[in-house]
């Protein structure tokens, strides 16, 4: 029999090492989250994704991004507590960033309108709400580029001057970024990320000119081939496979 | 190495430690905590080395750690044998050369002399009795002089984790050995580590750095987890502010603590020990790694244990100024070299810690209850304190208290016994509340403060047991000290997870408008909601327990707040601005004090009395505060 | 000289134990030098391998260090919690108006530095503050002035 867990008195089935987060999300049931990304290790820092736990090991409020889905378990996504403390934490997101885009859209989401109101149209600016995203992106896709720095309320994402030198532009900040604070943007010959004052440079196509991926991307693609020789011996998908298993080390 | 070879060791080295202890002729020693050194004891120490010179007095010279009546710091210990041990009170350098020059004429001075012990009963080893020791040197004792067991101040304590401080040498292995030292780890050895943890468990033993998690359960978790090399840590963070017993059992007992490690790390198959000692404690750090040398010299650390097969280092890592690095998963980053950040559990250190392999962390006094537990067994610890609550409590008061200090007792005192029998009362302002557990605790207001110690008792009414308590008079004012705690937490939190790092800043935002007359009633329910949000969302211990202090407050002294809220008065006179000040003509003895502090010069002295400018005053409190005969009244603005 | 090269002298006698830990490492380049130099950051991230990212977190992170250079005179004020009883910010306040700085910051003339700890352990003898390393205890509103004084000449 295949194992079961329950989410807002629904029962549903499970695949090994899967999280509450997930199997809500693939069953159409909505938890919002913010730290959460589908590529990144969970994290558990923004704790939006509460749910309420009944009956399991633990019960109480807990992180439905970090909770393994375990026979037996009994959950709520929108019970009393569950949606007094969301409501709180969205809040105190709001308070602080009053006018930001996708937070606006999350409380939406979770029915908390008022004072969003009054917030539409162009004024929107984007800011950073400390999701770790774009760190851990770096940390596992890139190379720690950027880290946090501070803490408390002081607390930021920043990325040292001596460390610019390091970014390979592959961008995977900015794609996970929830407000599109991290951006960068194509200028002569390089590109930049005004956030951080990173400029990476583009290689250009020697037979038809097009700036098309960053150098230091390149060079890295060059020295994994080449230490990749055997790989010409390779069905291309097999190669491709073994080429993004070393590269994304 | 045989029994008889360890035994015949043991033997050499408690000789020579009971000669240290109890020397021929007279002994003189300092008490050289950090406490006793705040007060002088540096000063004192020296001025013993030079006055013995100067009058030719024979004399053995030591140090030893905190006894705990840290109030009467510098505290020295004259040792005359067959007579006693007088224990001396407040003995600055002006001091040393009259007790000197009395006990060069054959007399034991009366000045600054507290009592006297007649009887030594070391926890772990035989009595020694002083009195009847060796040969006695004539000399002229003040007659009546009270017994140390009837000071009040020590009549209620039962001393097990601080029971060699105060009285060795904390660096002298021989004495700690004289003292019943390392017969648990020799004991231990011969033992199945099974047996050792169950020990553990049955004695009940509970972590005493906050949790109270059954110390056996976690070493069985340590220990059955897979993996070939493990570790144990001491936490010696002691992050909570206005608590140091950890730092007085480091510093006064060293090798109770690496002895407690070396049989955990034996019963759980660690190979390693870490002590995560806090910056602030450099004296401790000494101590430590002195100790730690010595025992290795003497093979009770390092390879080949007492000749066995096991083999245990300890490491001093000293820590970097982070309350949050108390936390398990956080002090586990910061040795990693990473930023002291928590990390969601599960996996739990005992699985997956430092390194990613099987950790136990325990607390300082955790460790230090150990040897005693293996040498004397669960029964005998088991049979001390409440039902769920077993053993002992070492904890430091401070604050609005006479005889401020570190006192053990057994679990179930009440803590007014604590307060007010052990440390002599809150002096002239009288009792408002005791504050338990630190950032995360409570406060007790005096109708709960006869409630015993116990993990469950205080966990009820909102307190906890892991930090220190601090005593608050008549004269402290609730909403200022909730506000204390919120800024505390605020510059301690890491920022990581969301509820903790904003939530905090907004409750503090909150708390700083009601103290400073900005506050509406409203106020108190977004209290409530801000607090119930982080206590469940938040991903460590210290988001979760940040807003205890406030809502303890609250429930107990609201009608404090609702002063400062309706009435913009803080009857206590402590927020600014919220009180006018009244010279009570009076009581007043012109001492003057208050002129002097005033921030303001808005006083100055009359033909008949001091006189406050109302339009100058800017309602600073200073002058309330320093006061010394409560002349000064906080009256509401208007009145 | 260049200070990079300063710096990695002053971590030669280190045991390779050591060199490996970021924090140690911080620890005695702010000693040496009072603050932590931007410099030094990238030399400790060479030195032990770790991402520059990591070494600034780490710098910034904890109370321990400062990126910012600190005056010839130290003075930390306890705020714990038993010094905060006895009045602990009235001295803190006093001090800022008598230095006129902030807390955290350095005077003008580059001397004194005023910073907070939150206990040090000696809360007996609060309230406490701790001049350059050396703590004073059960301090008096008055006994400031002359210290600074003290400090200044
Ligand atoms: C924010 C925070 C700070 C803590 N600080 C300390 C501390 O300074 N010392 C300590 O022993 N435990 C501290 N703890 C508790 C530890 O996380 C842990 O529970 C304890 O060290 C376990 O040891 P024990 O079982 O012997 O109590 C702290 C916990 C939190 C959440
Ligand atoms: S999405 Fe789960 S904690 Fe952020
Ligand atoms: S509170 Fe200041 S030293 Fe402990």
């Amino acid at each position: 029999m295949a194992k079961t867990i329950s989410i807002d008195m629904r029962e549903f089935e499970f695949d090994a090492g899967e999280t509450v987060l997930s199997v809500a999300k693939r069953n159409g049931i909505f938890i919002p989250t913010l730290c959460y990304h589908e590529a990144l290790k969970p994290y558990g820092a923004c704790r939006l994704c509460l749910v309420e736990v009944l009956e399991g090991d633990k019960p109480g409020l807990h992180a439905s991004c970090l909770l393994s889905a375990k026979q037996g378990l009994v959950v709520l996504t929108v019970s009393d507590l569950v949606l007094k403390v969301r409501g709180v934490l969205i809040q105190l997101l709001l308070k602080r960033y009053p006018k930001e885009k996708s937070l606006m859209d999350i409380a939406k989401a979770c029915g908390i309108e008022d004072s969003i109101s009054t917030l539409t149209g162009e004024h929107q600016e984007k800011a950073c709400l400390l999701c770790g995203r774009c760190v851990r992106a770096c940390e596992e896709m890139g190379r720690s580029v950027i880290g946090f720095v501070s803490r408390g309320s002081e607390r930021a994402v920043d990325a040292p001057i001596g460390s610019h030198k390091e970014c390979l532009g592959c961008r995977a900040c900015e794609n996970v970024c929830p407000t599109g604070v991290v951006r960068f943007s194509l200028h002569d010959g390089v590109i930049k990320n005004d956030l951080w004052d990173i400029t990476v440079d583009m290689a250009v196509c020697p037979i038809c000119g097009r700036s098309f991926a960053t150098v230091p991307l390149i060079d890295k693609v060059k020295t994994e081939l080449e230490a990749l020789s055997e790989a010409i011996s390779m069905c291309p998908a097999c190669r491709r496979a073994e080429l993004l298993k070393r590269i994304c080390v | 190495m045989e029994q008889d070879t360890i035994s015949a060791k043991y033997n050499e080295l408690k000789e020579k430690g009971l000669l240290s202890l109890y020397p021929k002729g007279i002994k003189i020693t300092v008490g050289m905590s950090t406490c006793g050194i705040v007060a002088g004891a540096d000063k004192t120490y020296e001025t013993f080395g030079q006055g013995l010179s100067d009058l030719n007095l024979e004399a053995r010279l030591t140090k030893t750690g905190c006894l705990g009546l840290c109030e009467e710091e510098p505290l020295v210990y004259i040792l005359v044998e067959g007579k006693g041990r007088y224990i001396y009170g407040r003995i600055g350098p002006g001091d040393v050369y009259a007790l000197l020059s009395g006990l060069k004429n054959k007399k034991i001075p009366k000045q600054n002399l507290l009592c006297k012990v007649r009887e030594d009963k070391p926890l772990l080893g035989g009595a020694v009795n002083i009195e009847e020791l060796k040969q006695g040197i004539e000399l002229f004792e003040p007659p009546g002089l009270q017994d140390i067991k009837a000071l009040p101040f020590f009549a209620r304590q039962m001393k097990i984790a601080t029971r060699n401080s105060g009285l060795i040498d904390p660096i002298s292995l021989e004495e700690y050995v004289a003292m019943g030292g390392y017969e648990a780890l020799k004991k231990a050895l011969l033992m199945d580590p099974e047996d050792i943890i169950e020990t553990v468990m049955l004695s009940g033993l509970r972590g005493r750095g906050g949790a109270g998690f059954p110390t056996g359960a976690k070493w069985h978790l340590t220990r059955q987890s897979e993996g070939k090399e493990k570790y144990v840590i001491c936490n010696a963070d002691e992050g909570n502010p206005g608590a140091y017993m950890d730092r007085s059992i480091l510093e006064g007992d060293p090798f109770s603590v690496l002895e407690g490690m070396t049989i955990g790390g034996y019963a759980m198959g660690a190979q390693k020990g870490i002590i995560y000692l806090r910056e602030e404690y450099p004296l401790a750090a000494s101590i430590l790694n002195e100790a730690i040398k010595r025992a290795m010299d003497q093979g009770f650390l390092g390879e080949h244990i007492l000749g066995g097969d096991f083999s245990f280092h300890i490491e001093v890592i000293k820590g970097h100024r982070a309350y949050v690095c108390g936390e398990e998963t956080a002090l586990i980053a910061s040795i990693e070299g990473k930023m002291g950040e928590p990390r969601p559990r599960p996996p739990f250190p005992t699985e997956k810690g430092l390194h990613g392999r099987p950790t136990c962390i325990n607390n300082v006094q955790t460790w230090a209850y150990v040897p005693p537990i293996i040498a004397l067994g669960h029964e005998w610890f088991r049979s001390i304190g409440t039902e769920y609550s077993k053993g002992t409590k070492v904890f430091s008061v401070v604050g609005d208290v006479q005889k401020s200090g570190v006192v053990e007792i057994p679990m179930g005192t009440p803590i007014g016994d604590i307060v007010n029998g052990i440390c002599g009362g809150p002096g002239p302002w009288g009792l408002k509340a005791v504050e338990m557990g630190g950032p995360g605790g409570g406060f007790l207001p005096v109708s709960l403060v006869n409630m015993p110690v116990s993990y469950e008792g205080l966990l009820e009414v909102g307190a906890a047991l892991g930090a220190g308590l601090v005593v608050l008079g008549q004269n402290r004012c609730m909403v200022d000290m909730a506000l204390h705690f919120m800024e505390f937490a605020v510059k301690e939190s890491c920022g990581k997870c969301l509820p903790c790092r904003e939530g905090t800043l907004e409750i503090l935002r909150i708390l700083r408008d009601i103290a400073e007359g900005r506050g509406v009633l409203a106020d108190l329910r977004v209290l409530e909601d801000l607090s119930t949000a982080l206590k469940y969302a938040s991903l460590c211990g210290l988001g979760q327990t940040a807003p205890n202090p406030i809502m303890s407050a609250l429930k107990y002294f609201k009608e404090e707040f609702l002063a400062h809220i309706s009435h913009k008065f803080c009857p206590a006179g402590v927020c600014k601005g919220l009180f006018r000040v009244k010279i009570d003509r009076y009581n007043c003895n012109n001492c003057g004090e208050c002129m002097i502090v005033c921030s303001n010069q808005a006083i100055s002295k009359t033909n008949n009395g001091y006189d406050i400018d109302v339009i100058k005053c800017n309602g600073c409190g200073n002058c309330i505060y320093i006061c010394p005969i409560k002349a000064i009244k906080p009256i509401r603005n208007e009145d | 000289m260049g200070i990079s090269e300063e710096i990695r002298n002053k971590f030669k006698g280190l045991t390779s134990e050591e060199r490996s830990r970021p924090a140690t490492l911080l620890k005695r380049v702010q000693a040496e030098y009072g603050y932590v130099p931007e410099d030094a950051l990238e030399v400790i991230a060479g030195l032990t391998g770790l991402p520059l990212s990591q070494i600034k977190g780490v710098a910034t992170f904890y109370a321990s260090f400062s990126l910012r250079p600190r005056g010839t005179h130290v003075i930390q004020i306890c705020q714990g919690t038993a010094c905060h009883v006895k009045g602990a910010k009235r001295l803190k306040e006093r001090l800022e108006s008598l230095l006129n700085t902030e807390t955290g910051q350095t005077t003008e003339d580059g001397i004194i530095t005023l910073e907070e700890v939150r206990c040090i352990g000696c809360c007996n003898r609060a309230p406490v503050v701790v001049v350059d390393g050396r703590t004073k205890g059960r301090i008096n509103i008055r006994e400031l002035e002359p210290l600074i004084r003290d400090l200044r000449d």
